[in-house]
């Protein structure tokens, strides 16, 4: 045993227990050390109370959280604004950046425009037994042809009942509903399409074209021109995960090879 | 002297440095309580070898068993649904801790720079 400077009783007896229990303690002490996270939460148990406190909680972090997004992306939108210095570069390059986030969906989009509302057959609405109105009713393809025309007619945004239709939307049958951008859409569907209005006007009632098919079946179809149309963004655009830009110029091919 | 520690600190590797023991967190209060209990008794260890009344037998028996109701006792109370009494327990425990600590203390200062005996510890052996 080695001397203390504190001078104890030479008394060995009490080395071995106090040894083991000292053993014993250290084990306690790591063991409150190696306390395991926190049970997942379990809302089964929790009363109607705490369940909207957790929700309010819940929905005042998800707030904060996109305060601190908004704050984010302005300081993002300074940054690059002070990184380009030269006007005119800078100028042209917002041009391209602007048209490209029309392009996208990425913002609201304001202009002069069509809007066209199409409304399942007032037969279908009756719901008759005897007849099959599974043709009666407006289709994913039917507004997926709509879309088509309006592109092809030089739309810049389109959006069916406030859903942006970008690049990136899809427009799926889901049994009774239409999903655009995953969003649940139902009849009346009202197409709002920004572009020439008389050019859109003229293209989306083309002769045998889409609207005249759909009329044909009794569809109900409106169409009309508006001096200012207001279009949504896309709310989630998707993120790109795979792809990679491919930003410089290609090489030019090699010759003799 | 130096074993005690030496344990303290081979019984805190064992457990702390394996990753897979865990310890869920509805029993981290158990084990407080009794970490709470076991210094209790190293204390009341030191104090009874300073006066010479140290007893292995009372010391090992003292530590398990102050663990064991310390923490049945906590259970209890929660089964009872009495709230605090991780409270209580612990701050029965400190009261005694820092009973303790007071006489070592006095000894350990008595000792260092007195270098004379103060009223009460004539019992002392000499070293």
């Amino acid at each position: 045993m080695m001397r203390m400077h504190v001078p104890l009783p030479k008394a060995q007896p009490w080395m071995l227990p106090v040894t083991i229990v000292c053993l014993a303690l250290g084990m306690l002490v790591a063991f409150m050390l190696k306390v395991s996270a926190p049970k997942k939460l379990d809302t089964t148990n929790m009363t109607r109370d705490q369940l909207i406190a957790l929700y309010a909680k819940e929905m005042s972090d998800h707030e904060q959280l996109l305060a601190e997004y908004e704050k984010l992306r302005e300081k993002y939108d300074r940054m690059v604004d002070s990184a380009t210095t030269d006007q005119k570069l800078r100028a042209e390059l917002q041009k391209v950046i602007d048209d490209l986030r029309v392009r996208a969906g990425s913002t609201a989009v304001t202009g002069p425009g069509i809007v066209v509302i199409i409304d399942d057959t007032k037969l279908a609405l009756q719901n008759p037994p005897d007849i099959n109105v599974n043709p009666l009713l407006t289709h994913d393809v039917d507004l997926l042809q709509v879309v088509n025309e309006l592109r092809a007619a030089g739309a810049e945004a389109i959006s069916i009942n406030d859903q942006r239709v970008a690049g990136s939307s899809a427009i799926r049958c889901v049994g009774p509903a239409i999903n655009v951008n995953n969003k649940a859409v139902s009849a009346p569907f009202v197409v709002r399409a920004i572009g020439k209005p008389d050019v859109l006007y003229g293209a989306i009632n083309m002769p045998f074209g889409i609207l005249d098919q759909l009329r044909q079946m009794n569809t109900q179809v409106e169409v009309s021109k508006r001096e200012k149309l207001t279009i949504p963004a896309v709310a989630v655009l998707p993120s790109i995960e795979v792809g990679t830009p491919e930003l410089t110029a290609p090489a030019p091919p090699k010759g003799g090879e | 002297m130096w074993l005690p520690i030496l344990a303290l600190i081979v019984g805190f590797c064992a457990i702390y440095l394996p990753n897979k023991i865990t310890l869920s967190a509805e029993y981290s209060q158990y084990v407080g309580v009794a970490v709470v209990a076991g210094f209790d008794s190293i204390i009341g260890a030191i104090r009874s070898v300073i006066e010479g009344k140290f007893n292995d037998r009372i010391f090992v028996s003292g530590f398990f068993i102050n663990a064991l109701v310390a923490a049945l006792l906590l259970y209890l109370g929660g089964a009872l649904k009495i709230q605090y009494v991780a409270l209580a327990i612990t701050a029965a425990f400190v009261i005694r801790i820092f009973n303790n600590l007071g006489f070592i203390r006095r000894y350990v200062v008595a000792r260092l720079f007195e270098k004379r005996l103060i009223s009460g510890e004539k019992t002392f052996p000499e070293p």
